[in-house]
């Protein structure tokens, strides 16, 4: 007896909806309007479906056995994770790995969350705080650190004091964004951002800006995962799932810096990490990327991930960024980095990277960059690219 | 501070078992309560009401070697590496929290 056989697992479809600062939507109509969008893009009906892998739950967005009742679905094998954006990618992890052993033949990662009806994350209502021994992200309310922001400001200001930056250089990733969201009809920010003006964007969290947070949005995403030969007989072209890797944890680990940094519990000592998730995806490392999606909540994490990726040495992440680096048409063979992710905190994207995990970096799983991955012409493109 | 008595360290957050080693046999000491400064952000958004911003909230190194979120009592912005010592700051009874600054010129 042994577990298996495995089967290859792909990608079948992609459904978003699109976000937006106050929707006016319950987080059961984003999950339904995303799952329904998924669905008819992978033409796979409601019934097909058993599988149902999501993150968040409740209240922000919708526990899996409550979008099981009310979608009418079917499930066999079901996983809610902690309400964190980090388990996007461990969800769809966990639904790649029950269609390779056969636990699910078509599962759908489905999140949809309103943050419009809080408005704020962080503060006295923020459960966060009140986990002994401090919160996920560093908080510590009764000496006034609250909020995601608040640990990535944190880890910001030693990463620049220890590599010798001026933190101002983070602008380099809002800057980069903008553009792309300025070639995105959906994207929620559009005006210009250069240097100067990012200058003049209000500090929310010392050392970082407003233009560093993602914005609190109401959204839905979902993405459709099943075996390989199934996808092959639906209409669109596979995106095959060729390597993952898991999520880190422990006393060197803090979610939005890179290992050894050395803020929380993190010791001071850095390593290059190993990344076996390209030799499983046939990849020799990061030089045969494309295009990488990751999980920005807030700039620095788009260094911290290069930097544990191996796209930039210890120390170099926040240069790397610099002189257009990750905008369209900078360094990664041509391809844009992270801009996806940039819309939303709590994320419908369905896979790109975390900063510690990333599914496959060859390939896309956003929906929103799904499209690009089948090389269909994206709103991005400009004219004559 | 808690502090392990096999391997002999402090470590921060309490917990039941030393993260070093994993045993068991802990005692609570009274640190030094100096340090330096390992980070600091300044938080510019209202999140408590009450709260006057913007305040800083400063991570100590202990030179003993856990890390501490704590308060900021300097009378500018922190820079990191630079020396601290502890004072404490009754809220109620019972209740005081840790604060940290540079410590005051005849004793440094």
């Amino acid at each position: 007896m042994s577990l298996g056989p495995i089967r290859q697992v792909a990608v079948a479809g992609a459904g978003m909806v699109p976000p937006t600062r106050r929707s006016g939507k319950t987080p059961l109509q984003l999950t339904a309007g995303a799952l329904r969008a998924a669905l008819d893009d992978a033409a796979l009906t409601r019934d097909d479906a058993d599988g149902l892998f999501t993150n968040v739950g409740f209240p922000l967005s919708v526990d899996y056995d409550r979008m099981a009742e009310a979608f009418g679905l079917s499930v066999r094998c079901a996983m809610q994770t902690w309400n964190h954006g980090r388990f996007v990618g461990t969800a769809v992890q966990a639904a790649a790995n029950a269609v390779a052993l056969g636990l699910a033949e078509v599962a759908v990662c489905i999140g949809g969350v309103n943050f419009s009806q809080f408005g704020l994350v962080g503060g006295a209502l923020d459960i966060e705080g009140l986990r002994q021994g401090g919160g996920t992200h560093g908080e510590f309310p009764a000496y006034g650190m609250t909020a995601p922001g608040g640990g990535a400001a944190m880890a910001f200001q030693k990463y620049c004091a220890r590599y010798g930056y001026d933190t101002d250089l983070i602008s380099a990733v809002p800057i980069a964004f903008r553009k792309h969201a300025q070639l995105n009809p959906g994207a929620q920010l559009q005006k210009p951002l250069d240097q100067d003006i990012y200058l003049q964007e209000p500090r929310v969290i010392d050392p970082l800006r407003r233009a560093d947070f993602a914005l609190l949005s109401d959204a839905g995403g979902a993405i459709i995962l099943t075996t390989l030969d199934r996808a092959r007989d639906l209409p669109h072209p596979p995106v095959v799932i060729g390597g993952m890797q898991g999520l880190h944890a422990g006393k060197d680990e803090f979610i939005f810096a890179p290992p050894g940094l050395g803020v929380f519990s993190q010791s001071e000592q850095r390593r290059v990490e190993n990344n076996p998730v390209y030799e499983m995806a046939g990849l020799s490392g990061p030089g045969d990327i494309d295009t990488l999606a990751l999980y920005d909540a807030f700039s620095p994490n788009v260094a911290f991930v290069a930097e544990r990726f191996g796209f930039a040495k210890e120390g170099e992440g926040l240069g790397w960024l610099q002189d257009g680096r990750i905008e369209l048409g900078g360094g990664l063979r041509g391809g844009p980095v992270g801009h996806v992710v940039r819309r939303l905190h709590h994320l419908p994207h369905r896979q790109g990277l975390t900063h510690d995990r990333p599914a496959d970096l060859h390939r896309l799983d956003p929906p929103e960059t799904h499209p690009l991955q089948r090389g269909h012409p994206t709103p991005r493109r400009r004219p004559g690219r | 501070m808690p502090r392990c008595r096999t391997c002999g360290s402090e470590f921060w957050p309490a917990g039941p078992v030393c993260p070093r080693d994993f045993t068991a046999d802990l005692d609570w000491v009274t640190d030094p309560g100096t340090g330096v400064v390992n980070s600091w952000v300044q938080i510019h958004k209202p999140y408590f009401a009450g709260d006057e911003v913007p305040y800083v909230v400063i991570q100590v190194q202990l030179d003993t070697g856990p890390r501490l979120t704590t308060s900021w009592t300097g009378p500018q912005l922190p820079r990191i590496g630079e020396p601290v010592e502890v004072s404490f700051r009754q809220i109620a009874d019972g209740i005081a929290l840790t604060e940290f600054g540079p410590p005051p010129p005849d004793q440094s």
